[in-house]
């Protein structure tokens, strides 16, 4: 019989050589996908995708696999990790959340992890990165001059908590869109970033994300970006639970016919586009699923937010491999997008037309 | 008597239940509505001045009041004086919270 000699730490060493290992085969097969680097045996190196997007299928693809690696380099393998930013091109919105929203979370349960950057070629990259806090999650000191920041990177602001407490989005925020927005538009808006937040505390960690990591359930964060850029207000808010598409289908405390109603709606959507519509089954019959009818009207407040907001306003909801979005002026029930990589987790994002502000 | 929602609870008024936050409906329901509707034969609530409203915030307020089986529907839409200049959507959005739940509680 044979008998396992080997500490929890050589047993890990091993395994993360042998990951590393496949990691390369697989980038040398596939010499365009490369992703990282392994710069030696001790620590990781990760190349950071180009651009930080979640629509477009391939950046997306780029930015979930490396999101894969960062969690399996930090909490998996527990060695010291660098990302290198050098050919980070463009940060969006939607894609650089997902990044602070996970970073954050990994140096929240592992907060001795050994992590560090190589700063981007491009400025503006490298002053979102700073603006976002990013540069101060990833123990970098490099700062530049806020006062030179570019029009388009100075107005981001960012808020996270782990409660429906809509304090905890500090008053600059608030008062900047306060600042932009008509008071119908700003109480909309309030109404959807707090149903959202409600959406995220009471339903996204109901179970494991099935990642890997493991969390105390009583982590029940979201993560917020504001941005006033090009006369609209860009809101963006997420959270790293189980997404709609694993919350949706749960028969636990669903009234008894549930999963035929669920079912009978899905079967109008093709079975490639299954999460997408699961996403949309939340929106149209969400509230039906508790006997609780006062349940379920959250998500539609959300999307409803725009409604005020003119033709010019759009709303998004990526949740796992599904998306929904609606723009009031194009089509009033929403399309779906289906993706081959899922988000594991909820990003809502919002876009309204702003009066014009000073910079 | 009356309750002004923003200067007497919170400006930023949200989510359902107390565990999800401090300035939730039920929290809300409990340490000023349920309070005042014992004391005043009329309770006149003022919404202006807040940042907004969620349904969870109001339902759980509002039709929470229902569920507790204190008061019916039709006593509370009598002690009740709901008052919002800024967004009179409001005032009716408390009422079908109230008649929502009577109907359900009453099959």
């Amino acid at each position: 019989m044979p008998t396992n000699f080997k500490s929890p730490q050589v047993r890990r060493n091993i395994e993360c050589k042998r990951w590393l290992r496949r990691l390369s085969q697989k980038a040398a097969l596939r010499s365009k996908r490369r992703s990282q680097q392994i710069s030696a045996v001790g620590s990781i190196c990760l190349r950071a995708p180009k651009f930080f997007h979640l629509g477009d299928p391939k950046t997306r693809g780029r930015l979930i696999d490396f999101l894969r690696l960062l969690r399996n380099a930090i909490y998996k393998y527990r060695k010291p990790v660098k990302i290198d930013f050098k050919a980070t091109e463009r940060m969006y919105s939607c894609g650089t959340l997902l990044l602070v929203a996970e970073l954050d979370r990994l140096l929240r349960i592992v907060p001795k992890a050994d992590i560090s950057c190589r700063l981007p070629k491009n400025n503006i990259v490298h002053q979102v990165l700073q603006q976002v806090g990013l540069l101060r999650l990833l123990r970098n000191s490099a700062r530049l001059q806020e006062g030179d920041f570019d029009p388009s990177v100075k107005h981001w602001r960012f808020a996270t908590g782990s409660c429906v407490d809509a304090s905890q989005i500090s008053n600059d925020i608030w008062d900047s869109m306060e600042g932009v927005m008509t008071p119908a538009l700003n109480s909309s808006i309030y109404t959807g970033i707090t149903e959202a937040m409600t959406n995220s505390v009471n339903h996204a960690y109901v179970e494991a994300r099935q990642d890997g990591v493991a969390q105390k359930a009583t982590d029940r964060r979201w993560w917020m970006f504001s941005q006033e850029l090009d006369g609209y207000l860009h809101v963006v808010m997420c959270d790293l639970g189980i997404g709609i598409p694993r919350s949706l289908p749960r028969t636990k405390d669903a009234n008894p016919g549930w999963e035929e109603t669920l079912s009978k709606f899905l079967s109008l959507f093709a079975k490639p586009k299954r999460e997408a519509a699961m996403i949309k089954a939340a929106l149209e019959i969400g509230k039906t699923r508790t006997n609780l009818p006062h349940r379920g009207k959250g998500l539609r407040q959300i999307v409803d937010a725009i409604k005020v907001a003119g033709n010019d306003a759009e709303v998004k909801i990526y949740s796992n491999c599904g998306a929904y979005s609606m723009k009031p002026h194009v089509k009033l029930d929403g399309h779906l997008i289906q993706y081959k990589d899922s988000i594991m987790g909820t990003l809502i994002q919002w876009r309204v037309p702003v009066a014009k502000q000073e910079s | 008597m009356y309750i002004d929602v923003a200067r007497q609870f919170s400006r930023v008024p949200a989510g359902r239940y107390i565990a999800d936050g401090p300035y939730s409906g039920e929290a809300f329901r409990s340490k000023l509505l349920v309070p005042a509707l014992e004391s005043a034969e009329k309770v006149e609530v003022r919404f202006d001045g807040a940042r907004g409203y969620g349904s969870s915030f109001l339902e759980e307020a509002f039709g929470g009041l229902v569920r507790m089986g204190r008061w019916t529907s039709t006593q509370l839409l009598a002690k009740l004086k709901l008052v919002s200049e800024d967004d009179p959507s409001i005032c009716d959005e408390v009422i079908s919270y109230i008649a929502d739940e009577e109907s359900r509680t009453n099959g």
